[in-house]
């Protein structure tokens, strides 16, 4: 079956192994869009040798750039099967500055609000595509450790919800899912103190992929986040106050 | 955090810097951490396993390219779908091109086509944040370091290996029992033509089981592939000298009664049976194991060889993953290289604490004097005045040495 994926942020770890995982599924022809291009050409490569019949074009894009931004829509008039949001970086509150506070907002907040805006007026228009956005564990309840990068994933959780609501009473033929991948060991996390805790990022991708397939709503990659995420919001405020997360 | 090779004897502190972060060269590269001893611990270490990009593939010279994180695994999967497979594959093929270029890793094939070294093209390696390629014909005293280098050159960017043409993946099995060392050398000679062979031995009743192999097309027909992961952390260590005793008489008398002939193995279990249950270093408990590993040279392989095992049997250590094999005589390209020609052995013994280390001592002397070595990615003991005299190249791997990267092996060997 062939499958045309469009993915931003496609040289994080988990968007290109996720294409890795595609390419085994399906016979694919991808669309990477990225900031550095000389990543995006590796990238290319690596996807070409893996999967001889797939197909992969690659766009530079400076996601702090407006002007960056409107320019790639004149190249969404071919409509794809599924539209992949995955970049963004990570802040610690540990030693955050405002410096890095702003730019890592206009990163994850911004330009990525940006980006969905862009997406979803042309799927709109051609009524057809499956939209993944990526959120994150952290984004799910506001905790001490990392709450200004959970809020900017909190954000993005009230616009997947606002589009799942915006499809629903429309009646468009498109979809929306949100990925919260739980820690897993990236290129953003690998210099963390527990990383080698983390999950694998292959296995990470594999399932977020089955989910992307089955067009779940919700994803958690690894499963088991979504039951802990539950309790961790379910949790009383006296109970939940008194817990270092 | 807390780093641990793969014996696990000793944890060790590090920080673990990211890709973007400080490109000063003062930090290790490590790879899948599959040596045993200190060899990939520092003060400062890049984990590498997410640089697993392939860069490039040639089906009319024969080769692949990739970054040096990519593991054997998901660059073998990679070449068979082109109808090529790798020449030099070790016992587990979860190490990364890296890794396996640092410690120049053998394979069953050692005798046909020498180690991993010998099949490489050319690398790419960052020195001080610059970038410099070798291969045999450029910078060929910069590739002989990096080869076997340990990490103490630089970082590894990129490989190119060669890869060899062919459709036969599997493999045709014949085992034979043996119980003398003679029998063991006679079957070396006798199936130096199979591309590849190997011996499992039990110390202690100086028997073994000869095992020997050659690459086939036929298909297996369903293979099963397990993933398990051993679930245990558990303090003791299951192997000792009962269960020990106990697996070798069945191993033993189950090819006594009914060897292989002609058996049909997958390439996996061939040459990665181990890789079957992941993390299987845990059985041997939280207080870890060594690995011993030496090579005798050719003209004392089989005094040096018997004197090891009498000090072993002496010692009521050591446990069923003992294995025998023969060198060829193809010459390894690394100043630091491990293989020689003649005999080599390996054999995993619980970590047991001063009994275990004394001993290990004691076999470091036998295999000393008979102009042997030990293989730094299974060593966690060896001093420096025996490391200096068993690999006498030293001295020119000195002369491409970075000297800012410092692991807890170069500090032992004072390199």
């Amino acid at each position: 079956m062939k499958k045309k994926i469009l993915i931003i942020g496609a040289t994080s770890t988990i968007a290109h192994e996720c294409a890795r995982s595609f390419t085994s599924k399906y016979q694919c022809s991808f669309t990477l869009i990225a900031r550095n291009q000389s990543e995006l050409d590796k990238n290319k490569s690596d996807l070409l040798i893996r999967s001889k019949n797939a197909n992969v074009k690659t766009i530079p894009l400076n996601s702090f750039d407006l002007r960056s931004i409107k320019s790639l829509n004149s190249k969404l008039t071919n409509p794809y099967d599924i539209y992949i949001l995955a970049h963004g970086i990570l802040i610690e509150n540990d030693n955050l500055t405002m410096d890095k506070l702003s730019e890592a907002n206009e990163l994850n907040i911004n330009s990525y609000a940006n980006l969905i805006f862009l997406i979803y007026e042309s799927m709109k228009k051609i009524n057809k595509g499956h939209l993944v956005l990526f959120g994150s564990v952290a984004g799910d309840r506001g905790r001490q450790s990392n709450f200004w990068y959970g809020a900017s994933k909190g954000y993005i959780h009230k616009v997947f919800q606002g589009i799942e609501h915006d499809i629903a009473i429309h009646n468009r033929n498109l979809n929306v899912s949100i990925v919260k991948p739980g820690p897993t060991l990236t290129k953003m996390t690998m210099h963390l103190s527990n990383a080698y805790k983390f999950s694998k990022v292959s296995d990470v991708a594999k399932e977020i992929v089955k989910e992307i397939d089955l067009k779940k709503r919700v994803i958690y990659s690894p499963g088991r986040w979504r039951w802990i995420m539950l309790i961790i919001i379910l949790l009383p405020r006296f109970i939940f106050n008194k817990l270092k997360i | 955090m807390f780093i641990s090779s793969w014996g696990r004897v000793t944890h060790h502190k590090t920080a673990i810097i990211s890709d973007e972060e400080n490109k000063s060269h003062s930090y290790l590269t490590v790879g899948n951490l599959r040596s045993y001893g200190d060899q990939p611990y520092s003060s400062k270490t890049k984990q590498n396993l997410l640089n697993n990009k392939i860069i490039a593939f040639n089906d009319v010279g024969g080769w692949i390219e990739a970054e040096s994180g990519a593991l054997l695994q998901d660059i073998r999967s990679v070449v068979i779908s082109y109808g090529f497979d790798l020449i030099v594959v070790p016992g587990t093929s979860l190490v990364t091109i890296g890794g396996a270029i640092s410690n120049d890793i053998h394979g069953k094939s050692h005798h046909i086509h020498g180690s991993f070294g010998n099949t490489l093209i050319s690398i790419k390696v960052s020195i001080d944040n610059k970038i410099k390629t070798c291969s045999p014909v450029r910078n060929a005293g910069l590739f002989k370091a990096v080869i076997a280098g340990m990490g103490l050159i630089g970082e590894i960017i990129s490989a190119k290996i060669k890869v060899t043409k062919t459709n036969k993946l599997n493999y045709e099995v014949d085992s034979f029992t043996f119980n003398k060392i003679d029998d063991f050398y006679r079957l070396a000679k006798k199936s130096y033509d199979y591309s590849d062979s190997v011996a499992w031995f039990d110390c202690k009743k100086s028997r073994g089981i000869f095992f020997r192999g050659k690459r086939t097309d036929r298909q297996i027909k369903s293979s099963l592939k397990s993933n398990f992961s051993y679930p245990f952390n558990q303090k003791f260590s299951l192997i000792n000298s009962l269960t020990t005793a106990l697996f070798n008489r069945l191993y033993y008398f189950r090819h006594f009664f009914f060897p292989a002939n002609k058996k049909l193995l997958s390439h996996e279990s061939f040459h990665h049976p181990l890789d079957k249950i992941l993390g299987w270093n845990k059985v041997y408990g939280s207080k870890g194991f060594y690995q011993f590993q030496c090579v005798i040279p050719e003209a004392y392989e089989k005094e040096g060889i018997e004197s090891i095992m009498a000090a072993i049997r002496k010692s009521k250590q050591g446990s069923f993953l003992s294995v025998l094999k023969k060198f060829g005589p193809i010459k390894s390209l690394g100043y630091l290289s491990f293989p020689l020609c003649g005999t080599t052995l390996a054999i995993d013994f619980p970590n047991l604490g001063i009994k275990t280390t004394r001993l290990m001592d004691e076999l470091y002397l036998i295999v000393q004097g008979y102009n042997g070595r030990i293989y730094p990615a299974k060593d966690a003991l060896m001093s420096e005045r025996q490391f200096k005299i068993s690999f006498p190249n030293f001295k020119k791997f000195m002369r491409y040495r970075t000297k800012n990267i410092i692991s807890e092996m170069s500090k032992r060997y004072n390199i």
